[in-house]
């Protein structure tokens, strides 16, 4: 199942919407009835779990932001990361009907709520780039492939951080796997890059 | 002696009525394994006649006067400093029928909701006319109040019988009602009971910083400030 765009365009940017609880809630929900209707799995939701998990996501993105316009790109990844983790944290859905006998070889049958929590954040991240800076999100052979899923139900059960680093991988980025719950400044990492080869150019003293 | 007066709102009658018939649905409306241990100690008449009255008690929120989006634009107007009867009575109805649906869908049993303190207590605040559209100061004033009023309550009007685990899900419930008042009007208004949904589960997941901010009315309004915007 390829993910589609959520219903998330309320009249303002996604980027804000999203950090509305209504907008927030009635997004996920439609995306887990689109999964529904393509799988025949049945979900229960519980209300107050996604709401934690909606507040603790926003306060983390609110604590890691950076200030700096150039990093802005990179941080809408990062915070679609965020999002997984805090999804995976509180397990908001769980599954209540198997649905049609499918094979469990493919992730939505595998591991039903982590497909529902992936395609969502998936979703939510390829809108704000469609909106924001005019991207398409590529669709990778990773978000199909058994072993990743495997992978990646089995490290976020050991350090649910680990989310951050997989819908990286999920979304065809390079993710960071030494500290994945760092938001790390492009930015200013090519600035710190930029004084080091003025230095070097100027023989090692500090340019005036 | 001269008999004690009492504010407009509580002369009225319909309001102290539709007070006791709440109570009375509520208590009668208990599942049926909650009432057999007493029907079967009743004489069988008595034992039927409360049988027959939890099937025959009014929906109150049908019967009566059920909260409109006209109701919380008139409260809204009430918390900037706006004065008027009309507002208390509004009130009186929003706070009936966002309490209502936010205790049932705590599955609380036990705490009932008095329309006429609510209308008394609102009446008796004086809010800043200067607030303008930053009302949070004026909510927390209210959600004060109506906790010291005991407006919810196991015997509204009286601290009676209110233990912690009461005194956490009547703070929650303010906090939902409080939120549902200041935060952004769906522009659907048949949209007013999921946002209201939405402040209650919001409220739940959120005792600990709402213990903290309880401390005093401005760390109360900062709170309520902030979550507003997030709903």
């Amino acid at each position: 199942m390829t993910p589609e765009p959520s219903p998330l365009d309320h009249g303002q940017p996604i980027r804000k919407s999203i950090r509305r609880l209504r907008w927030f809630v009635q997004g996920f929900r439609a995306q887990m009835e689109q999964m529904e209707q393509e799988t025949g799995l049945r979900f229960a939701l519980d209300a107050g779990k996604l709401s934690a998990a909606f507040l603790d996501w926003l306060r983390a993105f609110e604590t890691h932001r950076p200030d700096d316009p150039a990093d802005r790109r990179a941080y809408t990844g990062f915070a679609a990361g965020l999002m997984l983790r805090t999804l995976l944290d509180h397990g908001p859905a769980r599954l209540v009907e198997p649905g049609r006998a499918t094979p469990s070889d493919v992730p939505e049958h595998f591991w039903p709520e982590g497909f529902l929590y992936v395609s969502f954040c998936l979703n939510v991240r390829a809108a704000v780039l469609a909106q924001d800076f005019h991207e398409k999100q590529r669709i990778v052979p990773e978000l199909t492939d058994l072993r990743t899923w495997w992978s990646f139900k089995e490290n976020t059960a050991e350090d649910v951080t680990q989310a951050i680093g997989f819908l990286d991988l999920f979304a065809g980025e390079t993710p960071d796997w030494e500290m994945p719950g760092l938001f790390r400044s492009k930015a200013a990492q090519n600035r710190a890059l930029t004084d080091a080869k003025s230095m070097v150019a100027l023989g090692g003293t500090k340019p005036e | 002696m001269a008999a004690p007066h009492l504010p407009k709102q509580a002369s009225d009658l319909r309001l102290p009525l539709r007070d006791l018939m709440r109570g009375a649905r509520r208590t009668l409306s208990l599942p049926e394994a909650a009432l057999k241990p007493a029907l079967g100690i009743l004489p069988g008449p008595v034992g039927d006649i409360l049988h027959r009255m939890s099937g025959l008690l009014p929906d109150f929120e049908s019967a009566g006067q059920p909260a409109s989006r006209a109701d919380i634009d008139l409260v809204c107007q009430g918390l900037a400093g706006v004065k008027g009867r009309n507002i208390s009575r509004a009130f009186a109805r929003v706070l009936a029928h966002g309490m209502e649906r936010v205790l049932d869908q705590s599955g609380d049993t036990t705490l009932l909701i008095s329309e006429t303190l609510a209308a008394i207590a609102f009446g008796a605040l004086r809010f800043d006319q200067g607030a303008g559209d930053d009302v949070a100061d004026a909510a927390a004033q209210l959600w004060l109040a109506l906790d010291a009023g005991h407006v919810i309550g196991v015997v509204p009007g009286t601290p009676i019988a209110i233990n912690a685990a009461d005194s956490a899900r009547i703070h929650s419930a303010l906090h939902a009602l409080v939120l549902w008042l200041l935060t952004e009007r769906p522009d659907d208004p048949s949209q007013e009971d999921d946002i209201l949904a939405l402040c209650a589960a919001f409220a739940s997941v959120t005792e600990a910083e709402r213990s903290a901010a309880l401390a005093t009315p401005e760390t109360l309004a900062q709170m309520v400030r902030q979550h507003a915007v997030m709903i």
